[in-house]
Formats: structure tokens, sequence, C-alpha cells
């Protein structure tokens, strides 16, 4: 059964360019257009995954639109158009698959949206690289390799590049990226106040940001 | 003459009023003196002085009080020459004094001669603190003199001369610290206004390339992206967009170039949106940077969709405070509360309660950001949103704080001096009251010292009362056992003084209920010694004038200096408004420019519609590529690596660069990695990535280019270079 994807975008033309996109697609079915999360949780859920742009007009807050998407019983793949660092962090702080530039060659975001309908993650270099820069990962517990991990992604390189120059396989690789994800998810929480205070004391140069060694 | 604000700008509006209050204290003080020397003083079997020098005192005395009168409408410069005039016809009255005597001499010299309190005035508006104290000195020292020389050297004369002594002290002091701290409040507003503008400037430069970016990438970048697709786009379509996408941007300058919206006025509007009621609490705020207000703004906003939605038909309201805290500087808040139904906080999970994530999550990235949701079931929902202020700027001038204190202290060794030499003379004209008089004298000299010693700068009624009866105490004590005259009274300016000394203190209810107090003491006690109305109002006068003058001073110069400092908070925020837009425009226009020689033309030709060539296409993925280096490529869009990475995505090459250094590297630094990034990605066939990295890390650099990543070893790299 072919996955239905939703594009949330203020551009027509773009989600009519997705459209074609995901119609010639193998496994995808394209699904509606919304311009806004708003407009798209309104009715009963009908689509499996939604490209959700990262700046949208009218104000929201990517986070808050993930969360509200995840809410709705959808996955959530982002689409950018430049890579606001800020607006990535906080769009993979909520629960998504991964951050995809808009202007990738059309094989690569085909290839994007087809592993986001299996569910499986999709690391980009946008993503990694706004991630590697947060401060608040400089505190958490993330081990050597996986720093390594994130860093080599962040410098574009793809997991079988990052695999063969670490001498490690491809799975090991996407195992490392998904524990990223998941513990860059965890910070992310409001739950997680003592972080959070950290994270704004950074983020408001009170406290220095820890050094890595 | 109708705007004296124009005449001299380089006076500032603090300091011209301080000298238009002196001015008009001066003529003030020249009407009691005339007052009192009319009706009580004048003796008709004195011996008539020349009409030219009679001509002279009152050419003082008129002079005086016309430029008092005239101060308001008078430019600076042509007050000051007044009050110098005035001052002059007052010397010359001293130094002319010994030809005007008449040849079969006088009985004594004239009062007035030595009431130099008026001319110290003038002498403060004229020439400053220093002319001031000397035009005191001048007048008691020729007092003593004359009084010698011409007769009148008893213990009135004496007492009369050191009494005018200590007013003029006063005087001095009390007025040079009002013409201070006005031209203090100048000063301030001078420097805040020019820094606020500095800093508003900056801020309408970075709003209006912020607006500049977003306009950019919501309209241009999905154009260039969509033009260079090679997806079944309806051409009609995208020619449309393109053609919408190009005169957004030559609008630019007009459309984005807003002024500054204040936060009060955004939140008023946001609350009239919502029909909800809106309140403002405390001070000026002024411009806040633009995240900070948009964060309070958004906050605000889904709180009032909030209580809409689960309060339909609450009362609600929005308030927002400015709290001045010295210790932790200025907080802005925001509170919004409805009478709804509320709800139970707990029975809510955290990560599906919208209010926490939009409302607490937006607060926590501005600086001192903070919100909080307090709800009940029944007891309506408040929500209160804060952040540090910044940017409020409380105007305040203290003056001369030093000149103040050693005026005081002049003051004060003045005040010793004189007293202690009235309680001598005293003792002295009557025989056998020396302990009286030294007793009263004690007192006085107990209750100021005990005054001085008050660590707060307002006393508090635990200060106040003691010195209060002490005052009124040795008061009484002295009016019944001394004899009542305007020598043997002496004391009356004495205990006045203390008075005074309150006022200073700021407590000039304090001041004008002793006043009223002395007044009604020396009445009672003269009345019942059975003295004239002429004597009992001699005695009164010099008391009454002394807290009167000081008390009506210090409070027309509060007054007055609030003013000031509000006009001045105007013309900051004016300064601020004006150099926000004018910096926004003339960077938008920059941009505009920019965009016009390169991106306008490629979206015209695109909005002119037809299918592109495969090198059209290259080149409007090229120039995307460029666009979204601006939002993200940092130091890496410089030569040699800008040209360097066009060719390659005309090429077809996907390029992205990032600049996450965080501005650690200097410039020296880059541009080694610029020519090493522009070397590898040269040879791009499909897909490169150049990447500065984060500080701290082993390299500097990195690039990736199909595959293959190399890293810049920076210091070694250069040192090797070297």
């Amino acid at each position: 059964m072919a996955a239905r994807v939703a594009i949330v975008d203020d551009h027509q033309l773009v989600a009519l360019a997705v459209q074609s996109v995901v119609d010639g697609a193998e496994g995808l079915s394209f699904a509606r257009h919304a311009a806004t999360v708003d407009e798209l949780v309104r009715r009963m859920r009908d689509a499996d995954l939604v490209l959700l742009d990262l700046s949208l007009r009218d104000g929201s807050e990517p986070g808050e639109n993930v969360r509200r998407l995840r809410a709705w019983g959808a996955d959530v793949l982002v689409l950018t158009s430049g890579e606001d660092p800020f607006l990535v962090r906080s769009a993979s702080r909520a629960e998504v698959l991964g951050i995809v530039r808009k202007s990738v060659p059309q094989q690569v975001l085909v290839a994007a949206i087809q592993a986001a309908a299996r569910g499986e993650l999709v690391p980009t270099t946008e993503w990694a690289s706004a991630l590697d820069t947060d401060p608040l990962l400089n505190g958490a517990p993330l081990s050597a390799r996986e720093r390594e991990v994130l860093g080599l992604y962040a410098s574009g390189l793809v997991a079988r590049e990052v695999a063969t120059r670490l001498f490690i396989s491809e799975n090991t690789v996407n195992d490392h990226l998904r524990r990223i994800r998941s513990l860059y998810h965890r910070l992310g929480r409001p739950a997680a106040t003592k972080v959070e205070l950290y994270q704004r004391g950074i983020e408001d140069g009170y406290v220095p940001a820890p050094r890595r060694g | 003459m109708a705007e004296p604000a124009q005449d001299r700008p380089r006076i500032g509006a603090g300091e011209r009023s301080a000298r238009q209050i002196l001015a008009a204290a001066a003529a003030l003080l020249i009407v009691v003196v005339l007052a009192v020397h009319i009706a009580m003083v004048t003796r008709p079997d004195q011996p008539s002085f020349p009409l030219w020098a009679l001509a002279l005192g009152w050419l003082a005395a008129v002079f005086t009080i016309a430029t008092g009168v005239a101060a308001r409408w008078l430019p600076d410069a042509a007050l000051r020459t007044a009050a110098l005039i005035a001052v002059a016809a007052y010397g010359l009255t001293l130094i002319t004094f010994p030809f005007a005597v008449p040849d079969q001499g006088i009985d004594r010299i004239p009062w007035t001669l030595t009431a130099s309190g008026a001319a110290a005035a003038a002498a403060l508006v004229g020439g400053g603190r220093r002319l001031a104290w000397l035009t005191v000195l001048a007048g008691t020292t020729a007092g003593f003199g004359f009084r010698a020389v011409y007769g009148g050297l008893d213990l009135t004369g004496v007492v009369n001369d050191l009494q005018a002594l200590l007013t003029g002290a006063v005087i001095c002091v009390i007025g040079g610290h009002i013409i201070s701290v006005g031209r203090g409040l100048d000063a301030a507003a001078a420097s805040i206004s020019a820094a606020a503008a500095r800093e508003s400037a900056e801020r309408g430069r970075l709003a209006a390339r912020t607006r500049a970016a977003a306009l950019v990438h919501d309209e241009v970048l999905a154009t260039l992206n969509l033009a260079a697709s090679d997806l079944p786009i309806p051409r009609d379509r995208l020619a449309e967009q393109a053609g919408r996408a190009a005169s957004a941007l030559s609008r630019m300058v007009d459309e984005q170039a807003e002024e500054p919206v204040l936060l009060r006025r955004a939140l008023a509007e946001e609350a009239r949106r919502h029909g909800a009621a809106f309140a403002v609490l405390g001070g000026p705020v002024t411009v806040l940077p633009a995240a900070t207000q948009e964060a309070l703004l958004g906050a605000t906003r889904q709180a009032l969709l909030n209580s809409r939605q689960h309060a339909p038909g609450a009362n609600v309201e929005v308030t927002l405070e400015i709290r001045h805290q010295e210790a932790t500087g200025s907080a802005i808040l925001v509170r919004i509360a409805d009478d709804g139904p509320g709800f139970d906080l707990d029975g809510i999970a955290d990560d599906r309660l919208g209010i926490r994530q939009s409302i607490v999550g937006r607060m926590s990235r501005v600086n001192g950001g903070a919100a909080e949701v307090c709800s009940q079931p029944g007891g309506g929902t408040e929500v209160m949103l804060r952040c540090a202020a910044e940017l409020v700027r409380v105007l305040d001038s203290s003056g001369d704080r030093r000149a103040l204190r050693s005026g005081l202290g002049a003051v004060a060794v003045v005040y010793v001096l004189t007293q202690t030499a009235c309680a001598v003379l005293a003792s002295l004209a009557v025989a056998g009251t020396w302990p009286l008089n030294l007793a009263v004298l004690a007192t006085a000299l107990l209750a100021a010292e005990i005054l001085r010693r008050t660590p707060s700068r307002r006393p508090g009624p635990g200060r106040t009362a003691p010195v209060v009866a002490l005052v009124l105490g040795g008061l009484v004590a002295g009016a019944l056992t001394l004899p009542f005259g305007y020598g043997t009274t002496w004391f009356s300016v004495a205990f006045a003084f203390v008075f005074v000394a309150f006022a200073l203190r700021g407590r000039i209810g304090v001041a004008v209920t002793g006043g009223a107090m002395i007044v009604a003491v020396l009445v009672v006690t003269g009345l019942a010694a059975g003295v004239s109305a002429g004597e009992l109002v001699q005695v009164t006068v010099r008391p009454v004038v002394l807290i009167t003058l000081a008390a009506a001073l210090l409070m027309v110069a509060e007054r007055l200096h609030r003013r000031i400092a509000a006009l001045h908070h105007e013309a900051v925020d004016q300064a601020e408004r004006r150099s926000w837009t004018l910096a926004a425009r003339s960077e938008l226009a920059i941009r505009v420019a920019e965009l016009g020689r390169t991106v306008v033309p490629l979206l015209e030709r695109i909005a002119a519609g037809g299918d592109p060539t495969p090198a059209e296409r290259r080149e409007y993925a090229s120039w995307e590529g460029e666009l979204r280096d601006s939002l993200r490529a940092g130091s890496l869009a410089r030569d040699p690596l800008v040209g360097v990475v066009a060719a390659a995505r005309d090429r077809g090459v996907d390029v992205v660069l990032l600049d996450d250094s965080g501005g650690s590297l200097a410039d020296a630094q880059v541009e080694p990695v610029l020519r090493w990034m522009a070397d590898a990605i040269a040879g791009a066939r499909e897909r490169a990535v150049g990447r500065l990295l984060p500080a701290g890390r082993e390299a500097v650099a990195g690039v990736t280019v199909d595959g293959q990543h190399t890293e810049f070893q920076g210091a070694a790299n250069i040192v090797q270079g070297e």
C-alpha cells in the first residue's frame, strides 16, 4: 500500500512541484496541500507523512508545528529553502525524521521522502550541522564516536562514506545517528527543566559553554 | 523671541530653567526687602541721602525685579547680562556708600545695605557660585566696615549682618545645586540621546536586514528553486510568482522600512484584536530588540487564543508593567488574565499542553525571559510573561554631588560661626544672660548635629521628632526667658536654619510646618512681652524668609527637573525613532540596489514566461545557492571561494557552504581556508560541502567533495605559510 504524503507550505507552486515528485515515485501517493498546520489538522488524518515547510509565514514555530503534526498522528519530514540553524534545531528537538533542503537534486529528494515514508531516519548535512553547533549538545552524554559521526555528517558525508572512513559498518553509523536524534529529542522536551535552564544560560552567555577535550 | 529654546542651542533646557527660577527668587527677595524697609524701618527723621545714591539703590532693586519677572521670556545670554547688571548695581551701591553719607553723619547705616541674598541669587544667574559667594562676603564685610565708621555697630546691627550672611550662604548653596542639577540633566540627556541614536540605528539596520532576508527567503529562493528544477510546473503560474517576487523586492524600501513599533502599541493592538482590555503600569519603554518583542507578542497572542478557546465569553485583561529594580535591572511583565472556568494544570500531560510549549518555550529564548501559567478549576487562568528590559532609560541627575557637599560644609561652618558670634554678642549686650544664650545656642547646634548625622537622606519620624522637639523647646525657652528684640531674639534664625536643613533633605512638609510653629511661638511670646507690631515683624521676617525661600526653591526646582527630564525623554525617543528609520531605509536601499543588479533581472526573465534552457536553469540554481549562502555561509561567502562555487553550480554541482565557526576565526585565519577550499571545490562533479568547524575542534575547516572528505589543519598550515 502506498504511503499517503501531505505537504504544508505557503507556496502553492511548491506543493504542485512536490505533488508531481510524489506521484511519480514508487510507493507514494499525494494526499493534500495546506498552507498552515491548522488547516491540515482541522480534518481527519488522511496522510501518513507530512512534508512541513520550516518557516511558515503565519508566525508559527517549527517545533510546535512538528508536535502538532505528531499529535495528529503523522510522521514529519521538514523541507527548508535556506538553513536557519535556530529553526532547524527547534524542529529537530521535536520528533522529526529529517530536515531536507528543497534545492537538493530531485532523486535525492525522492529518496528522502521514500525513506521517511518507511519511517526511517533521514539524516542530512543541514540537520547534522545545526545539531553539531548547538551548545545544548555540548553538555549532553554523547560518546566520542558519536560526536565524530555527527561532525563528519555535518561536513557533508553520508552514512556509507562515514562508515568507510571510520572502518565501521553502515548499520553502526545509522545506530549512532538514531541515538543522537533520540537524545536530542529528549533534551528538547520542556520537562527537562534543569537542562533547559542550563541551555538558556549558555544562549544568553551567562554560562560558558563546555569545551570538548 | 517666542521660542527661546532655539536661541542658544549650547545651553540645555535644564540649566536655563534653573537660572530662570533663581532670577525669580532674586526678584521675590527684593520685594520682601522693600516691603519690610518701607513699612517698618524708614524713619522720617533720618538725614536724607543724595538723590544719585537713592537712584542707584532703586536701580539695583528695580532691575533685579524686572529681570526676575522677564526671565521666562529672556534668551539665556540676555538673562545672564541683566543679572550681572543687577549684581553690579548692588556692588556699586556698596562702593559708593561712603560718598553718599550726608555731611552731618547718620545714626546707623541702612540695613538694606547688607541684605545680599537677592544679589547672591542674581550673581548665581549671571556668573556662578564664586561670584555669588563673593557678593555675600562683600555685603557682610561692607556692613561691618560701614557700621564701624558711620554707626550701627550694636547688637541689632551685627546680628542682622550675621544672619544676612547665613541667608546668603544658604542661597549660594541651594541655588548652585539647582543649576548644577539642571546642567547634569542636560548632559545626561545629550549623552543618552547620542548613545540611543547609535544603538537604535544598529537595531534598525538589523531589522531591515532581517526583513530583507525574510523576503528573499520567502519569495525569491522559492521562485528560483522552482525555476531551476525540471519538474512539470505550469509556466504561467511560475511567471506570475516571479513577477510578484520582483515587485515585492522593488517595493521593499517603501514597505519594509517601517518605524519601530513600541511594545505598548503592539500589545494594545493585539489585545484589541482579541477583545481584551489593556492597561499599562509603570514607566516608559522604548524599542525592544525585535526578537524579544516578537517573543512577547507571540506568547501574548497564544495566551489570548487559549483564553478564547477554553474560556469563551470570559473577561480577558492584558497588563503591561515595567518594573525598575536597581539591583537586577528593569523587567517587563505582561500579564494575561481571564475570569473563565480555569483548569487543572496537573491534569494535563506536559507535552500535550500547547500553552506550555508555545508560551514557555518562546519566552525562554529571550534575554531574562520566563513565563508562568497559573490556573485552577473555577479560579480563572493567569499567564505571566517576563523579560529583561535592557532599553529602559532612566534619566536622572543628582547634580554635582561634591560641590553640594562642600557647599553644605561651608554653610555649616558659617552657621556655627555666625550663631556663636550672635550668642556671644547677645550675652555681652544684656548682662547676666550668658548661660541662657549659651544654652539656646547649644540646643540649636545639637538639633542641627543630630540631623546632620542622620544616615538616610530623608530623615524618618524617629529622627524628626526629637529634632523638632529640641528646636521648639529651645525656641520657647529662649523666647520666654530672654528679652524680645531683633538682636536679642537672634536664635529664631538659628532654629529656623534647622528646618532649612530638613527642606534640603527632602522633608519640605516638616520645614514649612516648623516655620509656621516658629512664627506662632514668636508672635505669642512677642505679644505677651508687649512689643510693637513693627518689631514683631522685624523679628519674624528673617526666619520666615529663610525657610520659605529654601522650601519654595527646592520644591519648584524638583517639579521643574521632572518636567525637563520628561522633555528630554521625548527627545531621546525621537532621536531613536529617527535614526532607526533612517538606518533601516538606507540598509534596505542598499539591499534593493544589490538585488536589483543581480536577482531582479532573473526574476523578470522568469516572469516573461517561456521555457528556460538548461543553461538558464543552472544559472537560476547558481543564484539560488548564492542567496542561500548569504544566510548561512558567513565568512565563507568571499572571494576567491565565491567565484569558484558559482562556477561549480553553473556546472550543475550542488554546493553547500556552512559557517559554523561562530565568528571565532579572524580574517587572516579564514583567507588560507578560502584558497584551500576553492581548490578542492574547483574539481567537484556532483556534490560539495565546505564548512568552517565550531571552535575547539582539531581542524578549523573541512570540505567534502563527491564523498572525499579532507580537513584543513589551520594553525599548522598558517605557520608553514609564513
